[in-house]
């Protein structure tokens, strides 16, 4: 068994030194020459990744030398599985809990994504449901129909149910939404899980059949997951563990953080400009709707108290709290799940205001069907 | 009676050395690690998997064969009675045929989410009308084939005795579309489980194999996948016997029947 699996590493290893030798020679960044690196997205084009759409339009990515091509994701796009493969992107946008889940499921060794920049610092996850039902806190979820997404979007809100002491099945019906909010809308659900950022707005830009007039936020009841305390870290930059240790990589991490950071400052004094971006860059939402989003987007980075990027210990701590509590993830993560040094240097030679002490969120005029 | 049995072993002894075999290829290349364990979870760790999800698995197989077996079951009926019509008056074939046509041509995933918009996204019927839509097609076609290609002769030996419409459809034409029925509903059933696991990715009840299967993959536990798959495949394969028991006690006089008895 030893020898064959020697044997196996030895082979293995030959193959991966021709593999070295043949795909390094074109590919080596030496001087002014650009590298290519490749980001998954956790979501199809929109406000949600205006940061790095701003940094490539903006040239920040360019001026670090780097050129990146964005991997769209989307409902049929497993972005964490793609991010895991050895020849999959460098970096990936996803959020902390699937993650984990995923490099936890796999031994840490064949998925060893890294958070190495929390770009979000809090949830944009809700769960909205009509005023008429009634439904202010978890506990109001018993006997009523909660709609959650799956693929590991749904954890906050199970948490929350759990916390309130309710069990899934018996004390409420679990139902799996589809990615628009039709169910809440035709009232097929009493309650469905919204992103402030879009499917909450979807809902604003559709109209009342009794009025016909938009819904209005009055019409809506919001459960804040923030503040029930089952929030989760969302979108963080991944990389593979492997990668980041080969040499040179780190410092292109660095920079492409960097560069990222950049733009998300630029889309926080600039937010009418990133929404022009992110339309160029073939959204299928219409205008008004990433304008919404761009506008709900940056209150879930702005403030950044340690500056953009950092991952807080606290929050990371609760989401592996949570994810403990609530059966998410079976075991603490090893150390070095998250890594701040990366994030802290690409800090470093930035000049403007990194932490958004004073940002204050603008208004949006919802319209309808985003358009 | 023994030596059919030995003669029915050595049939299918090839076929259970080839997936035994690479079930331990599998479990061989699994311990090697030469890929990454999500992309090729080992046998053995799938079913660790059925052990440690068995109630998810159980309760999502029973909600998901009831979408795949009552839109089959809604399906046949369905493509069967409108054969029937096609079969008999013309008028009906060439008002019916190129909507069925045109309806089998409906990538099913696109009409997915129509139906659950339509019928509910919690209402199995959402599910089975996309199986409805994937067997009613074979089902039309090879019934109403079936029921108009008889041999010409024996309809007119018929006639020149004097025997009505009806009894030429239940002594000739029926009989004659029985094989012809069997096979579309052979073809149905498989199509069934297909249909309902790819209308269950677009949301609705949380405890159905399809979101097992989108759950599971997502969170990288590819053996849970796998053994969701394993319980599909599985189903499909004994629905496929099932018809084929049905046809022999049915028909066991067609020639179809027969050529693997001699």
């Amino acid at each position: 068994m030893f020898r064959s699996r020697a044997r196996w590493l030895g082979a293995l290893v030959v193959v991966g030194l021709i593999a070295a030798a043949c795909s390094s020679a074109p590919g080596a960044a030496t001087g002014g020459a650009t590298t290519k690196v490749k980001l998954q997205l956790q979501w199809v084009p929109q406000a949600q990744f205006a940061g790095e759409i701003a940094a490539k339009q903006e040239g920040y990515y360019a001026a670090e030398g780097l050129d990146v091509t964005f991997l769209d994701g989307g409902p049929n796009v497993a972005n964490i599985t793609v991010g895991c493969a050895k020849d999959g992107p460098e970096f990936t946008l996803g959020w902390v809990p699937k993650a984990l889940v995923a490099v936890e499921a796999n031994g840490g060794a064949d998925c060893d994504l890294v958070s190495i920049a929390q770009i979000f610092q809090r949830s944009g996850t809700r769960s909205v449901s009509w005023t008429a039902s009634n439904i202010t806190k978890p506990e109001d979820f018993k006997g009523k129909k909660v709609g959650v997404w799956d693929f590991g979007n749904e954890y906050e809100v199970t948490a929350g149910a759990k916390k309130a002491g309710l069990t899934v099945g018996t004390d409420y019906t679990r139902v799996i939404q589809a990615f628009d909010m039709s169910a809440l809308l035709k009232k097929e659900i009493d309650v469905a899980e919204a992103m402030t950022y879009n499917e909450y707005a979807q809902v604003l830009e559709a109209k009342n059949p009794a009025t016909g007039q938009l819904y209005q936020p009055t019409d809506l009841n919001v459960i804040d997951w923030n503040q029930v305390g089952t929030a989760m870290l969302q979108d963080a930059v991944f990389a593979r563990k492997a990668w980041l240790a080969q040499a040179g990589n780190a410092d292109i991490a660095t920079k492409f953080l960097r560069a990222t950071f950049k733009g998300w400052i630029f889309c926080r004094d600039n937010a009418a400009k990133c929404v022009d971006y992110v339309l160029a860059a073939g959204t299928t939402l219409g205008k008004g709707h990433q304008a919404w989003q761009m506008n709900e987007v940056n209150p879930l980075i702005w403030p950044s108290p340690d500056g953009i990027g950092i991952t807080s210990q606290a929050a990371w701590d609760q989401t592996i709290q949570i994810s403990l509590d609530f059966g998410v993830l079976k075991a603490r993560p090893a150390d070095g799940a998250f890594r701040n040094d990366l994030a802290q240097a690409a800090l470093q030679g930035i000049t403007g205001d990194t932490k958004g002490a004073s940002f204050q969120k603008g208004t949006v005029t919802v319209t309808e069907g985003g358009n | 009676m023994r030596s059919r049995w030995r003669r029915r072993l050595r049939e299918f002894a090839p076929a259970v050395v080839v997936f035994v075999g690479v079930l331990a290829l599998l479990e061989l290349v699994g311990a090697a690690r030469i890929f990454q364990s999500f992309i090729l979870p080992r046998p053995s760790a799938v079913v660790a998997a059925f052990g440690e999800e068995l109630p998810r698995l159980q309760r999502s197989a029973v909600n998901t064969l009831y979408e795949a077996i009552g839109g089959l079951v809604i399906g046949v009926s369905a493509g069967t009675i409108t054969a029937f019509a096609i079969a008999r008056w013309a008028r009906v074939r060439e008002a019916v045929l190129p909507i069925a046509v045109g309806a089998s041509a409906i990538p099913i995933i696109a009409a997915a989410p129509i139906m659950s918009n339509w019928f509910g996204i919690l209402n199995p019927f959402a599910k089975m009308a996309i199986v409805i839509l994937l067997t009613f097609f074979p089902m039309v076609v090879n019934v109403a084939r079936g029921l108009s290609q008889v041999d010409e002769s024996a309809v007119e030996l018929m006639r020149a005795s004097a025997a009505s419409d009806g009894q030429v459809l239940r002594k000739l034409r029926i009989p004659n579309a029985m094989p012809y029925f069997f096979t579309g509903l052979k073809i149905a059933t498989t199509l069934s489980l297909i249909g309902a696991v790819v209308a269950e990715y677009f949301g609705g009840s949380d405890d159905v194999l399809g979101r097992v299967i989108v759950q599971s993959s997502s969170a990288l536990r590819f053996d849970i996948t796998w053994a969701a798959i394993s319980i599909t495949a599985v189903s499909g394969i004994l629905l496929y016997l099932l018809a084929l028991a049905v046809e022999r006690l049915v028909i066991p006089w067609h020639a179809s029947q027969r050529v693997g008895e001699t």
